[in-house]
């Protein structure tokens, strides 16, 4: 599975990428890398209007927010069962 | 709803309290010069005041005079991002009716989108939703009236110039969309639109420890990011004021449509970070600038600055970005004649 972070480069879209990696890390989940798309035509074909954004493969889990380490950390656990 | 409501009713009673303090402040100053007493300025600036302390004072001056407003404008903005979801407004920028344009006129401000993500939402707006014309107007509208910029107008410069920009920017984005709109959108494209967004609104009950504890967060994320920007903006112009003198400022930017031209060109070229485009215009306003450049560059300035048309250019064609560049400042110039006209002069307290 790939973590997507979509967003132009802002501060708060760096944010959202360490947080993923930082769960991902915490998990230790070896076969789950996270991936940044920076190309705002990308960004939108998948339907996102507020960015940055957090998508698991291609199902989109929040947008327009900073989901904390532990919130995604609950979404990978379910993934995970 | 009850959460949408109390945000609401937050809102409305920092503005109320607001424009009290300011208005018993102006009455309370006007009866003191009624009765012959001026009140000392504490950092006064005249001509022997040395010009090394002159960036100091115009900085202390300004904090003196702004700071309760300043607050009040962040805890706005910040129960603005907390308490008005996003996702209501955006499910309404996706259909394609003239209805639309309103909109992305009044709901763009709402959103209170930090500037990097004002680009993406653009795009979004344009590929998946109302298309060009609404996208455009979104992009024009939303950092010429955001709530923060309008009180700190209302503060420093005065309600007549918050009307104006209300009206005229909101006026000047809704027309140049249209027209981009009618010049660039052809018949296939309008055919070809897929009008979706994937947005879930959920409705969140209201948590009163909960949402007060996100509000202050968002505030401090307000401050945080703004206020160093507005210190150093402010400081800076006061280096600027330095090398101002009045004749200079009353001749090229005195009232009259040359005047006028120039200001607004201005406002594109100078790259104001937001908010202290106002404190400028102020200082601007005292040394002689007329009402209509000052409006005409409060229209232009945060609506055109050269990296958002950058950033802009990368999703719709160069040509588009000029021809909205092109249509803005013209629409800067009319607006800033019709608010000569309108509002002569002004009073500075």
């Amino acid at each position: 599975m790939k973590i997507k972070i979509l967003g132009s480069g802002c501060p708060k879209c760096q944010k959202l990428e360490a947080n993923a990696q930082k769960a991902v890390e915490e998990l230790g989940l070896k076969d789950v890398k996270v991936e940044h798309i920076y190309d705002i035509n990308k960004i939108i074909e998948r339907g996102i209007a507020f960015t940055p954004a957090i998508a698991f493969d291609d199902e989109i889990k929040a947008q327009g927010r900073i989901p904390e380490v532990e919130e995604i950390k609950e979404w990978l656990r379910q993934i995970k069962k | 709803m009850k959460r949408i409501i109390f945000g609401i009713i937050l809102i409305l009673l920092i503005l109320g309290i607001l424009v009290g303090y300011e208005w018993y402040g102006a009455f309370k100053k006007s009866q003191l010069i009624e009765q012959g007493i001026f009140q000392k300025e504490p950092f006064p600036i005249n001509p022997g005041t040395p010009w090394y302390l002159i960036p100091f004072y115009t900085l202390l001056s300004y904090l003196q005079k702004a700071w309760f407003c300043l607050g009040m404008a962040f805890l706005i903005a910040g129960a603005v991002q907390t308490f008005i979801p996003k996702e209501l407004i955006i499910k309404y920028f996706g259909k394609r009716n003239p209805k639309a344009y309103f909109i992305a006129a009044f709901g763009g401000p709402l959103l209170s989108v930090c500037s990097c993500s004002i680009i993406p939402l653009f795009a979004a707006i344009k590929k998946r939703g109302a298309g060009l014309g609404p996208a455009i107007t979104f992009l024009l509208a939303t950092p010429a009236i955001n709530p923060t910029a309008l009180i700190l107008t209302f503060s420093l410069i005065g309600w007549q110039f918050v009307v104006g920009r209300i009206i005229l920017a909101l006026s000047a984005a809704i027309t140049t969309g249209v027209i981009l709109e009618a010049i660039w959108t052809t018949e296939e494209e309008k055919a070809g639109m897929l009008s979706q967004f994937k947005v879930e609104y959920q409705e969140k009950p209201l948590n009163l420890k909960e949402d007060l504890k996100e509000w202050l967060i968002n505030v401090w994320d307000f401050v945080k990011k703004i206020f160093p920007l507005v210190l150093l903006g402010i400081f800076l112009i006061g280096i600027v004021k330095i090398f101002l003198t009045s004749e200079v400022i009353s001749k090229y930017l005195g009232q009259g449509f040359w005047q006028i031209a120039l200001a607004s060109i201005l406002g594109v070229v100078m790259y104001t970070p937001t908010l202290v485009e106002i404190p400028f215009i102020r200082e601007l306003l005292i040394l002689g600038m007329g009402t209509g450049p000052a409006l005409a560059f409060l229209l232009t300035g945060p609506a055109l600055s050269l990296p958002s048309m950058l950033g802009v250019s990368r999703v719709i064609g160069w040509k588009q970005v000029l021809n909205y560049a092109i249509l803005m400042w013209i629409l800067g110039i009319i607006g800033g004649l019709i608010f000569a006209w309108l509002v002569p002069q002004i009073k500075l307290i």
